[in-house]
Order: C-alpha cells, then sequence, then structure tokens
C-alpha cells in the first residue's frame, strides 16, 4: 500500500513538475499561431522525454550512476567539460527566467515593485531548497503545480473541435501563406520540442532517483512513473495548445506573458480561474527554478567527484550546497537588471535543444551497454526508440540556431 | 602527432573561430542598422495589434468583474512597456523606399495604441472610462490590421 502511494504521488509529481514558464509561452503561442497544427510535435516531444527519462532512471536504479558521471566516463575531461559548461549556462539562464516568472506572478497576485518581488523569490526558493528534504521538494512543488490543471479544463470548456484537435496529433504542415511562415513553423516545432524535451527534467530525475535511494528493484517502478507522469504531463502541453488555438487565435493575441495565458481561464472560471492559475504557474515555475539550480550543483559535483545530494548534512556536501545557492544568487542578479524572463527563456531553451545530443548520446550508449547494465540493458524496443530520438534532437540541433535568426526569434 | 602539427591545427582553429566570430558580428550589425523591410514592418505592427487585442480583452474582463486590481494593473503596466518599446523601434528605424506611408501610418497607430494603454492605468474603477477605452482599442486594432493586410 505504502509502495503504491508513492507511485501515485510520484506520477502527480511528475505531471505537476512538467510545465515551466518557456513551455507554457510556446505551447499558448504555438496554438495561437498555428491552432492545432503542432500538437503532435507535443506527442512526439513528450514520448521523447519518456525515453530519456527512462533510460536515466534506469540506469540511475542499477548503477547509481547520474548523468554528469556517465559525461564524464563516456566522452572524457576535456569534451565533457565542454557539455557541462553549455549546461551550467542553460540551467542558470532557465533559473533567472523561472525567477522572473515568479516575481511576475507575486505582482499579478499581490502587486508591488518588481525587483523586491524578484528578491522575496529568491529568498523563497532558497529557504525552500534549505529546509524542505528533497521528497518533500518534489511533492509540494509538483503537487501544488497540479493547480495548472484548470488550464486543461478551460481548454476543453471553450469547446474543442475534437476532430481537428485529433487530426493535429498526426504529424503535417499546415497550409501557410509564404515561405517566411513555414520557416516560423519550422522555428516552433524546435522550441515547442525542446521546451517539453529540457534537458536538466532529466539531469534531475536520474540524480532524484539516487537521493531517493532507488535500486534495481524500483526499474519497474521508474518505468511506470515515467509512462504515466510525463503522459499526463503532456497533457497539460496540449491543454495550453488547445487554449492558445481555441482563444487567443480567433482573438488574433500572440500570448507573450505568464499573465495572458491566465486570460484563459479568466475568460471561462472568473475570478477563481485567475487564482488557481496563478498559483499553478507560480509553483510549476517555482519547482522549475530549484530543479535547475539543482541540477546545476549535481551536474557540477557528479562530474568533479564533490560529495552530493540533499540527504546529506550540508557540511559533508558542502562545494554541493554552495553551489545551488550561487547558481540562485547569479540567476537573480540577471533577472534584477530587467531583462524580459520571457525572453530569457526563449533563449535558453534554443540552447538547449542545441547541447541536448551532447548528453542524450551518453546515456544511451551507457543504456545500450550490457556490461555496464547487466540484465537492465535496452531491450530492442528501446534501441530503436533511442536511436530515432537521437537523430531527431540532433536535426533539432542543428535547424535551431539558423531558425531563431531567420524567423527573429519565432515572429516571423 | 607531432609538435609542428598540433601548432597547425591550433592555428587553423583560431583563424577558423575568429572568421566565425567576426562574421556573426558583421551580420549582427548589419542587421540592427539595415532599414526595415516590408515583412518586417508587418511582424512590427502584428505585435502592435496583437497587444491592442490583450488590452482589450483585459479590459472586458475588467467590465465582468473577473480580475482584480493588481492583476489588471500589472498587465497593463507589462502592455504599456512593450508597446512603448515597439513604438520607440518605429520612431528610430528606417524603412525601405516605399513603405515611407505605411511607416508613418504604423507610427500614429502606435502613439494612438500607447496613450490608450496609458489610459486604461487609472481606468479600473471608472465604468465610463474603461468602455471608452475599449471602443478605442477595438478602432485602433482594427486600422493596425487593414495596415497589416495592405502589406501582404
Amino acid at each position: 500500500m505504502k509502495k503504491l502511494l508513492e507511485i501515485f504521488l510520484s506520477i502527480l509529481t511528475a505531471m505537476g513538475g512538467f510545465v515551466e514558464i518557456g513551455e507554457l509561452v510556446f505551447a499558448v503561442n504555438a496554438g495561437a499561431k498555428f491552432r492545432y497544427s503542432l500538437l503532435w510535435v507535443v506527442l512526439l516531444g513528450t514520448i521523447g522525454i519518456m525515453v530519456y527519462g527512462e533510460m536515466s532512471g534506469r540506469i540511475a536504479a542499477q548503477t547509481q550512476q547520474p548523468v554528469f558521471y556517465l559525461i564524464r566516463e563516456r566522452v572524457g575531461y576535456a569534451a565533457g567539460l565542454g557539455t557541462l559548461i553549455a549546461a551550467s549556462a542553460v540551467c542558470l539562464l532557465t533559473c533567472a527566467a523561472e525567477i522572473g516568472g515568479i516575481a511576475l506572478i507575486l505582482k499579478l497576485l499581490f502587486g508591488g515593485p518588481y525587483r523586491l518581488l524578484v528578491v522575496c523569490g529568491f529568498v523563497f526558493l532558497v529557504l525552500a531548497v534549505w529546509f524542505l528534504s528533497f521528497q518533500w521538494i518534489e511533492r509540494v512543488f509538483g503537487l501544488l503545480g497540479l493547480f495548472m490543471l484548470v488550464f486543461v479544463f478551460a481548454a476543453v470548456y471553450l469547446g474543442p473541435n475534437w476532430p481537428d484537435v485529433a487530426k493535429g496529433f498526426m504529424p503535417n504542415v499546415p497550409q501557410l501563406e509564404t515561405s517566411h511562415e513555414y520557416l516560423v513553423y519550422g522555428y516552433f516545432c524546435v522550441a515547442l520540442m525542446s521546451s517539453i524535451m529540457l534537458p536538466y527534467e532529466t539531469y534531475f530525475y536520474s540524480s532524484g532517483a539516487i537521493e531517493d535511494g532507488w535500486k534495481p528493484s524500483d526499474i519497474p517502478m521508474n518505468r511506470i512513473i515515467v509512462i504515466i507522469g510525463f503522459v499526463l504531463g503532456g497533457l497539460l502541453a496540449v491543454g495550453l495548445v488547445m487554449m492558445g488555438a481555441q482563444l487567443f487565435m480567433p482573438a488574433q493575441i500572440e500570448p507573450q506573458l505568464p499573465g495572458t495565458a491566465a486570460l484563459g481561464p479568466i475568460v471561462t472560471f472568473g475570478r477563481w480561474g485567475m487564482i488557481l492559475a496563478l498559483l499553478g504557474m507560480f509553483f510549476a515555475f517555482g519547482g522549475a527554478a530549484i530543479e535547475n539550480a539543482l541540477s546545476g550543483a549535481y551536474n557540477l559535483a557528479q562530474f568533479f567527484g564533490w560529495p552530493w545530494g540533499k540527504y546529506r548534512a550540508p557540511k559533508t556536501a558542502s562545494r554541493f550546497n554552495l553551489t545551488w545557492i550561487v547558481i540562485f544568487i547569479l540567476a537573480t542578479v540577471i533577472i534584477i537588471t530587467g531583462v524580459d524572463p520571457v525572453q530569457v527563456v526563449e533563449y535558453s531553451i534554443i540552447a538547449a535543444v542545441v547541447i541536448l545530443p551532447f548528453t542524450y548520446l551518453p546515456t544511451l550508449l551507457a543504456a545500450r551497454d550490457k556490461n555496464y547494465m547487466g540484465s537492465h540493458v535496452n531491450g530492442w524496443f528501446a534501441n530503436v526508440l533511442g536511436w530515432f530520438f537521437f537523430i531527431i534532437i540532433t536535426l533539432a540541433a542543428l535547424g535551431a540556431i539558423p531558425l531563431l535568426i531567420i524567423t527573429h526569434g519565432g515572429e516571423g | 602527432m607531432g609538435r609542428p602539427a598540433n601548432k597547425r591545427r591550433l592555428l587553423i582553429q583560431a583563424a577558423a573561430s575568429t572568421v566565425i566570430i567576426f562574421g556573426l558580428i558583421a551580420w549582427l550589425v548589419r542587421a540592427e542598422t539595415k532599414p526595415l523591410d516590408q515583412n518586417e514592418l508587418k511582424i512590427e505592427i502584428e505585435s502592435l495589434r496583437s497587444y491592442a487585442n490583450e488590452a482589450g480583452l483585459l479590459t472586458e474582463q475588467v467590465l465582468s468583474a473577473k480580475v482584480t486590481r493588481a492583476f489588471f494593473q500589472t498587465q497593463t503596466y507589462l502592455l504599456q512597456d512593450k508597446t512603448e518599446s515597439s513604438r520607440t523601434s518605429l520612431e528610430t528605424d528606417k524603412v525601405q523606399p516605399g513603405l515611407e506611408g505605411k511607416h508613418w501610418q504604423s507610427r500614429q497607430l502606435a502613439t494612438q495604441l500607447k496613450s490608450a494603454v496609458d489610459g486604461l492605468t487609472v481606468a479600473f474603477a471608472n465604468r465610463e472610462e474603461m468602455n471608452r477605452a475599449s471602443t478605442d482599442l477595438k478602432r485602433i486594432s482594427s486600422d493596425l490590421k487593414q495596415l497589416e493586410d495592405s502589406l501582404k
């Protein structure tokens, strides 16, 4: 019974922690620009993160080794260091954007000076990570992030065209007016997939498996959590695209702010919709900020072989603890300069997809290594899926920066 | 690998990196200083139209008492910021020959939008003012749409 409850909570946590500020903005915008046409990308990205997450969780349970240990082991120190620097920069930028998002949500809820709210967000996050255990961080932010479900209810309430929604899940390219619009569509394909397959989710997930003391006997649980939790999380992203298509496309609005996305639940459910949407976003962004700060610290500690983990006393993992605090401080400094958090996350998402193949490949190679994984090595199906997604993310990585430049960041 | 070969490889890498970095800088400088073409002007107008519609939708929510003052004022403040940034960029950017008329129209509409959004900030408790702002925003949005369509 206790195990079942643990699995249930983990599924809800994976679902509640699925959406962050970048995914919110890209998903709603994708619907507002291309109606349901990009739903297949949400499906593809969700399967992709399931494949990546399952492999990294299985490796962690079997070998007690997380992603950045594998990277150093598989690609060597120099190439691994390059990947570490890039991944840390992406974690820092994403963390900054999430802190900015939290401050915006606080401002929408209570008003007040933005910079002061950034500092309040920073203090709240540091205290949360310092005082809560790993499991409670996951549960508090994951479960309260489920308020985001109000977006799905709003999307359903707005009366979707279900046959068109179903068609959107089939890979398609819509009829567009100019060749430039096709490039924008391509940019949104890459950005939306990247926002769903953000690599920090896997760093955090595999490190979390070790924090939670997973053993090889937990591998079936890993599979259940990844499949059900991420599918339900993907449902949130689908709801956001649908809301964009049903509310913002007819109103000719391209939502660029978290508060604009909240207009969906507001239009449908009034003030309660507003409160639930803002609370959902607050905990979703808060969870993502913590995951990024901890992921940055996990990556660094795992690469250099420092003691790490929330389960250790701060004194015994001092460099790890100092790192996540420094990441929070730097992220706060970046956002307090006044940069737009949504723009920051747009760039960090594109940078994330560029480095994704470099963190994905060592995980795939380790998961299919029989000497390493023993009886839990990839089967043929996992190998086919693993290589398929490696090709997809490599293509996305190659196209990301040119598409960002040509389409002016997806504007046209 | 011998020392000369290593040195040659390093030199090639340094030269390639320098070419890429300078190429990128040159490209960025050109992108920032070149006059707006038809598509770029259309993008600016699209953004303005989106802000106008968003402000209109927000106004409707206030009129049906669905949002709080804090929410309304924050969103209005952010829209003010975005509108001002678009207006300033239209004021400072040059356009390609033949687009001067459309550029002038877009600057006029950006100024009107900015003043409509500015007016919203003090209108929260004033229903009459809010209704007037809503009508203004609809008109500006429609004018922006016409201008945008003329650039297709």
